[in-house]
């Protein structure tokens, strides 16, 4: 799956689960997508080997991914950090064994959803066993595009019906402004400022980009 | 809404199990048809139950 889906689907999975505040959906949410970390390396590669994707993908991406991040101890680990984040001190161990179980589901989802070409390493250290299966489906395929856009869809369906919406991930001024895009009420004189306008439109591009680039999009064809 | 986060609870669990534990006591064969039925039905069941759960709620909020 794409790394919005996982966001967005532990969003999802945090607000079924009955989380009622924003900071503990968001603590979640972003306990979903945080295997994906990873990225990081691969974008640190882009900058050594001067923006070489081929050396990046071949001497980084393809070692690290999935590797360090996709297994039991990153989830550990993601559940003292959520624990950490956690302001509400009744809340703590529910919103910890939440974000565990969004990092489990995150390692799920690759598994069925992430191609046979990536396995995940679930005892990693103790045990260097990759895990993947021969059929599960790769990132481009339209399982995988028919749950992004049902969450996206869902994005719109909660902002107008719900008055929240899984963009609070970024901040309430963010889920605030989306909410009232997608309810069509106006906008309070002075409420907003431009640059925070522009860093949320900045956001949405990338995020578009994001996930078009793994799918081999190209605008000028 | 109890019944369907009982669903949401229970496949969220299996799933569990079946990214970290079922390849070192069951079968690490990655084309074990067994492990495939298991593994869609768990992906559709999580889904399923988080969809209907997102839907009573946006129903309850309209």
């Amino acid at each position: 799956m794409q790394g919005p889906s996982h966001l967005l689907v532990s969003w999802y999975f945090a607000d079924a689960a009955g989380l009622e505040t924003a900071r503990d959906r968001r603590i979640v949410a972003w306990a979903g997508l945080a295997p994906d970390v990873d990225v990081l390396a691969y974008a640190g590669a882009l900058l050594y080997y001067r923006l070489d994707k081929d050396l990046a993908f071949e001497n980084v991406w393809r070692v690290v991914h999935h590797r360090y991040t996709h297994g039991l101890t990153f989830v550990l680990l993601t559940g003292v950090v959520a624990w950490l984040l956690c302001s509400n001190q009744s809340a703590r161990a529910r919103v910890a064994l939440f974000a565990m179980v969004a990092s489990v589901l995150h390692l799920f989802c690759d598994l069925v959803a992430g191609g046979p070409t990536w396995p995940i390493y679930p005892l990693w250290p103790v045990s260097d066993l990759g895990w993947s299966a021969s059929w599960s489906w790769t990132i481009g395929e339209w399982p995988n595009i028919a749950i992004l856009f049902a969450c996206l869809a869902g994005m719109f369906a909660y902002a107008k019906f719900a008055a929240r919406s899984p963009l609070e991930c970024f901040g309430d001024r963010a889920d605030a402004w989306f909410v009232r895009i997608a309810s069509q009420a106006p906008r309070p004189a002075g409420s907003e400022r431009t640059s925070l306008r522009w860093i949320i439109w900045a956001a949405v591009i990338l995020g578009a980009i994001a996930i078009l680039a793994p799918l081999g999009f190209k605008p000028s064809g | 809404m109890t019944a369907l986060r009982w669903v949401l609870a229970a496949s969220a669990g299996f799933a569990c199990f079946l990214s970290l534990v079922w390849p070192f006591v069951v079968s690490a064969d990655p084309s074990d048809s067994t492990f495939r039925a298991l593994a869609i039905g768990t992906f559709v069941a999580l889904l399923g139950s988080i969809a209907a759960l997102a839907f009573l709620r946006l129903r309850r909020a309209a």
